[in-house]
């Protein structure tokens, strides 16, 4: 099998309620949990992972929620992940860093056993975003645990990334005026400067790019706030500074410019790379709980999380029969691999497709006219959505189908978005 | 924020109605139309027949709920499309009824009836009405003067029917048995049948399914014997390959077994091996199932009628990308109605609109890259859908029986000795890749 990836569901609740957090904090995400950590502690997840995906395993990540909470028992689990992927070298999790306790143990007795780790830790910038956000003090804890972090890993011989997830919402983007931008950059430059300067160990490395400003994708997203966000790009770029997006679009050129415009590369693995595990495959630990009918419940009643067109009790049904592989049934494998491999292998579908769409936005002025006029710009831009802005996942709850891009992403980066890196690079 | 999202999605989905739909229904001058803009009423579910590859059949109920097919409602609809087209001013170029078995539903027997009376006077018409049937009113005689009567008042008002027979042949009939398995088509049904054909020039539409393949040399040899005895012509059999996921490897060496008999039956039987009149039917006039992979193409991405029409579900007025894809979260939207008129689209998944009409075959993820991408017919969205879970991608098996069928017609126009003379006789778009696949076959397959 081709994987080296997986992702494994790790927790079902958490101790805080991001506001744009998509997982419903219900009871039965508690009952749910429940059954998460059954499935650590008798190991059968480990196993489900083995028959889905293979043995030939490097990279393992921790989601779900909070997997700090379950962190003891997943340092307990190292010995057994070693035994059924012995090619296990990285381990990755996604923290709030709310607390670093539970973290510095696990790291620890991973790098005995020779895995790297890479923490990926959810911080949205200064207070004024992150404590909205997230939780009151998050932009002061949140950074204080990372440090103390660094600083209690002194030893360690495997290496470890530290990096952050700032998450915006696009109400965040448009209160940023100039000033709060400059203060975001600041804050994660002094923040970065502090951590570093604790940190004593050059097996520990902060990526201080990754608090390149990322939206909050998917949404409901509109020609305005396709305007929104364009002009939030085009106020940092003012400041000297660079957008996730920006960041996205560097790359896409550069690959080009070397002939290596490789879809697979360019995009998450998701199916392709990786399988995401839980009580069966998912596509990704984006799509976890959605085999379990509360957690449906909960996600459709609270569409406000859900940002997607077509979230109801059908599409639930059509990813559960098709996108939820069955562990123990080889050709349930097999076709969803090859339906996953067509969409990260191949792109004519999906330029042709994206060009369509696009073009359809622009006749009713819903994306740039320009793309009307300048087949070249529009070619560019459906190649850089394909490769670089395109998410499984999202499309299929959106359009039914993952080889089709819905409408509002096409929106969210064809209002000026899209020109306004362009003009940067150049 | 949601208000707005959803009034966007519904103003893409009303422009590409207008553009794609309206304006060539309005349209004078139908040259202007790049290809056929029609429109296919998807009127029910309701057959007396249990095909094995149908996928009305097999998926009936999510496709088209029984729920929303009741005939008040039904009636009731068509008379709402056809005053919407009548206020309006337009007529698509055909009309299609599609249903499980039309002739024996009297509502859908009724709402062409309509159609012809809506459209009888006007200076716009639809070219033709077609129904695909599967000829299940010729067990009762009243029905079959009922339709020719149908028939002929379509040919007075300038909108004929046409109808196209489903009918497998006698060495496929389990393929196609009737619900209830006291009634059997027997010698004296098919003689009808044949006459019924003859009489109004149409012809057969049989399925070649993966099932009985074996029979299908016989099969034809049979249909070729009834269209003799009843005068009529042997090209009046639209032959196509059910692309479903069920292929064996052993039916896929039948098929090939098959299409190398009917293309030498042609050569011997028909041109009397002349070359150039063989070549020149296969390729530019006759048997589907051998020209569908050579098709020129004029406009549209894919090789069936998919972007040909509009299909609407009568029973809740929702546009559907097909028939065989109407499942819910396919659905484009609903026309909505105001004051029991059609006013207005409201939109479900319009995104994938401009994804079905713009697509090439061509282009799906696998053909990007296949040898024989510009001589497949390519993947059935819907079958692709029923076996991988998405509509785009192709079914491994079927890419093993359309590999087989090209290659097949490749060497045995070789073994004919045609295949000098056959490029010449291809469509030119089509002429390079049949050399580059002809010269990978006979060179390098053995
Ligand atoms: S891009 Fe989409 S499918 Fe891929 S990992 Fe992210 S959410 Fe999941
Ligand atoms: S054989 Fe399969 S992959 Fe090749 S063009 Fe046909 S449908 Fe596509």
């Amino acid at each position: 099998m081709q994987f080296t990836g997986l992702e494994i569901m790790v927790a079902g609740t958490c101790p805080l309620n991001c506001s744009y957090c998509y997982i419903p904090k219900t009871p039965g995400m508690d009952r749910i949990h429940r059954d998460v950590l059954v499935s650590l502690e008798d190991e059968s997840v480990f196993k489900r992972a083995f028959n889905l995906a293979g043995g030939g395993i490097e990279n393992i990540g921790f989601w779900g929620t909070e997997p700090a909470i379950v962190m003891d028992v997943l340092t307990d689990k190292i010995p057994t992940m070693k035994r059924i992927f012995p090619l296990l070298r990285h381990i990755s999790f996604s923290t709030s860093g709310i607390a670093a306790d539970p973290i510095i143990p696990f790291v620890k007795a991973a790098s005995r056993s020779g895995i790297n780790v890479n923490i990926q830790v959810s911080l949205d910038g200064p207070d004024f975003i992150s404590d909205v956000n997230r939780f009151s003090g998050a932009a002061d804890i949140v950074p204080n645990n990372v440090k103390k972090i660094v600083s209690a890993l002194k030893d360690i011989q495997a290496k470890l990334v530290i990096n952050w997830k700032p998450t915006l919402t696009l109400q965040n983007m448009k209160e940023m005026d100039d000033s709060k931008i400059r203060e975001y950059f600041d804050f994660f430059k002094r923040v970065n400067t502090e951590i570093i300067s604790a940190n004593k160990n050059p097996n520990i490395r902060i990526a201080e790019h990754s608090a390149a400003p990322t939206p909050m994708l998917p949404g409901k997203y509109t020609a305005l706030d396709g305007v929104a966000f364009a002009e939030f790009i085009r106020r940092v770029h003012a400041t000297g500074n660079r957008t996730a997006h920006t960041i996205k679009m560097i790359d896409f050129f550069r690959r080009t410019a070397e002939f290596k415009n490789d879809k697979k590369r360019m995009m998450c693995g998701a199916g392709n790379s990786f399988m995401a595990v839980g009580g069966r495959g998912f596509i990704c630990h984006r799509s976890f709980f959605f085999d379990d009918d509360d957690y449906v419940d909960a996600a459709i009643a609270g569409t406000d999380e859900w940002l997607v067109a077509k979230l109801n009790r059908k599409t639930v049904e059509m990813l559960r029969k098709w996108y939820m592989p069955d562990p123990d049934d080889k050709g349930d494998i097999e076709r969803y691999l090859h339906v996953m491999e067509g969409f990260h292998r191949f792109n004519k579908l999906a330029v042709s497709n994206i060009e369509a769409a696009t073009l359809e936005l622009a006749m009713v002025g819903q994306v740039d006219r320009e793309f009307l006029d300048d087949p070249v710009y529009l070619r560019l831009f459906a190649l850089f959505m394909s490769t670089a802005s395109n998410c499984p996942f999202e499309n299929i709850l959106n359009t039914s189908s993952a080889n089709v891009m819905p409408f509002s992403m096409i929106r969210f980066h064809g209002n000026g978005a899209f020109r306004e890196v362009i003009k940067t690079i150049r | 924020m949601t208000e707005e999202f959803k009034k966007e999605n519904d103003a893409v989905a009303e422009s590409f109605i207008k553009r794609y739909f309206i304006d060539p229904w309005k349209s004078d001058d139908r040259k202007v139309w790049e290809h056929s803009r029609n429109f296919e009423v998807f009127f029910g579910t309701k057959c007396p027949f249990g095909c094995k590859y149908c996928y009305l059949n097999r998926k009936g109920d999510d496709l088209y709920p029984t729920d929303i097919q009741r005939d008040d409602v039904l009636i009731a609809n068509m008379a709402k499309v056809l005053e919407w087209m009548k206020r309006e001013n337009m007529a698509p170029k055909g009309f299609l009824f599609f249903s499980g078995e039309p002739f024996v539903q009297e509502a859908c027997m009724k709402a062409i009836d309509m159609t012809l009376d809506a459209f009888a006077e006007s200076e716009k018409k639809p070219e033709q009405i077609t129904v695909p049937t599967g000829f299940g009113f010729m067990f009762y005689p009243e029905m079959v003067e009922r339709v020719e009567k149908l028939m002929e008042k379509s040919r007075r008002v300038g909108i004929p029917i046409h109808l196209s027979a489903s009918i497998d042949g006698k060495h496929c009939e389990p393929n196609r048995p009737f619900k209830d398995q006291t009634i059997k088509r027997d010698d004296e049904f098919y003689d009808k049948a044949f006459s019924f054909m003859a009489k109004w020039k149409i012809g057969a539409h049989p399925m070649i399914y993966s099932d009985l393949i074996e029979n299908w040399k016989d099969n034809w040899k049979w249909f070729q014997e009834k269209f003799l005895k009843h005068g009529i012509p042997f090209y009046k059999i639209y032959l196509l390959e059910v692309r479903n996921a069920e292929w064996s490897p052993d039916q896929i060496g039948r098929f090939s077994e098959f299409i190398d008999f009917l293309i030498e039956w042609t050569y011997e039987k028909v041109f009397n091996k002349n070359a150039d009149h063989t070549l020149d039917f296969i390729f530019n006039h006759g048997f589907n199932l051998l020209r569908n992979s050579f098709l020129e193409g004029d406009g549209r991405g894919m090789k069936c009628a998919l972007q040909d029409y509009m299909f609407l579900r009568l029973g809740d007025l929702a546009w559907v990308p097909c028939h065989r894809t109407s499942y819910d979260q396919f659905i484009f939207g609903r026309f909505i109605e105001k004051n029991g008129k059609i006013d207005g689209f409201s939109s479900d998944n319009s995104d994938l609109i401009p994804a079905i009409y713009s697509m090439k075959g061509e282009d799906m993820p696998y053909c990007e890259n296949c040898a024989i991408r510009d001589l497949c017919v390519q993947g059935c969205l819907g079958s692709q859908y029923e076996a991988t879970g998405d509509l785009f991608s192709p079914i491994p098996t079927v890419c093993e029986l359309e590999h087989v069928k090209v290659f097949t017609i490749i060497k045995t126009l070789k073994r004919l000795g045609l295949i000098d003379k056959a490029t010449a006789y291809i469509p030119e778009n089509r002429r390079k890749a049949f050399k580059r696949v002809s010269d990978m076959v006979l060179n390098t397959v053995n």
